[in-house]
């Protein structure tokens, strides 16, 4: 019997398991992909890495091992984001975008997390251009990750109203 | 990515073009490894999924231990724990990928949204409910009245796919025989088919 699989008919004795959320975090060899990576792993879940650095990659790859999450990594924004329920993006605004436009298709129903890379001068806000590549999805935008990691976290049950897009 | 969703739609109904748009958004795609699971047995099932490339089961665990596959999904096929989904209680399927699959995810609210908006989806999923009634009672008199080749050989029949594609021990359970009794079944069809 795998590992995961519950015994559905007698709850009182055995620990239901929970399907994990599994979470793309593009850009996650960047400075707040890893502060992210490292405080979503504490968490049983899946996180999926993706960055074009593979050697980056594998370092902190190598460093989440033991942690809770299972942790995956992919060289594709694409694969990343269609494995995903909830999107990260952990990169600066020019990338946003062009990340956005590869993923679009893949993206609907789910949550985009942004997180710029750097901070942003006031009143600028990159979460309308997103909601205009990707309007089915619901884009937020925060510059704290541990913030991110909460809301990624939480993400499944946000997607509930996914049709509608929230600012 | 929606391919075999829109051929299992049109199978069935006739959609206007700008419905086969608007259909894509009320799904969420979702790609799922080999051996991951979509549900665990005991938490509330939020999806049915459609299959577009792939194929998972779905099966129960009994009080010892002893998993029963319920059903497969390949291409074109749906698959969930509908009582879960409909009524909110705990599912009682787990639902695994036996291989790495493509799947389109609905949820009972973007569901409801889409049955309101796109009349010709209400026509189908009638026509599928109506489909899995007919595919249930099949099982069910199977079940109580077919020897095990009978039901092997009716599976593949109809569904060669999982005969040539799901791992032995499954096929096994799923016909509720055991592995070896399968093996002896399949050699008997191969010689007299």
């Amino acid at each position: 019997m795998p590992a995961t699989a519950t015994i559905a008919l007698c709850h009182q004795t055995q620990r239901i398991v929970t399907t994990p959320i599994t979470i793309a975090i593009v850009g996650a060899t960047r400075p707040k992909g890893i502060a992210l990576a490292r405080e979503l792993a504490r968490n049983r879940c899946r996180l999926v890495l993706m960055s074009d650095d593979q050697s980056a990659l594998s370092d902190i790859n190598r460093k989440l091992a033991g942690f809770a999450a299972e942790i995956l990594t992919q060289d594709c924004a694409k694969e990343a984001c269609w494995e995903a329920e909830v999107i990260i993006l952990a990169v600066n605004e020019t990338d946003a975008l062009t990340v956005a436009r590869k993923i679009k298709e893949v993206a609907t129903g789910k949550t985009i997390i942004y997180v710029p890379d750097h901070r942003q001068a006031e009143g600028t806000s990159l979460s309308d251009k997103l909601a205009g590549i990707m309007p089915f999805s619901r884009i937020v935008e925060t510059e704290s990750p541990s913030t991110a990691a909460e809301w990624a976290s939480a993400g499944r049950d946000q997607n509930q109203d996914h049709y509608q897009v929230q600012l | 990515m929606y391919e075999q969703l829109f051929s299992s739609i049109r199978d069935r109904v006739r959609l206007a073009d700008n419905e086969a748009e608007e259909i894509k958004r009320f799904f969420v795609p979702k790609k799922i490894r080999k051996r991951q699971f979509l549900l665990n047995a005991g938490e509330v099932c939020r999806y049915i999924a459609f299959v577009e490339k792939g194929m998972l089961r779905s099966f129960s665990v009994d009080l010892q231990g002893h998993e029963q596959v319920v059903s497969f999904a390949c291409e074109g096929w749906w698959i969930s724990d509908l009582s879960s989904f409909l009524s909110g209680d705990e599912a009682v399927y787990n639902i695994e990928a036996l291989e790495d699959s493509e799947l389109l995810l609905l949820t009972t609210e973007s569901m409801e949204e889409m049955l309101n908006h796109i009349h010709g989806m209400e026509r189908y999923f009638r026509l599928l409910m109506q489909n899995h009634i007919v595919s249930l009672q099949r099982r069910l008199v199977a079940s109580l009245n077919y020897s095990a080749e009978d039901k092997y050989r009716k599976l593949l029949e109809i569904n060669p796919d999982i005969i040539s594609r799901a791992p032995l021990q499954h096929i096994a359970s799923y016909l509720g025989v055991t592995p070896e009794t399968l093996s002896r079944i399949r050699k008997q069809v191969s010689r007299k088919p």
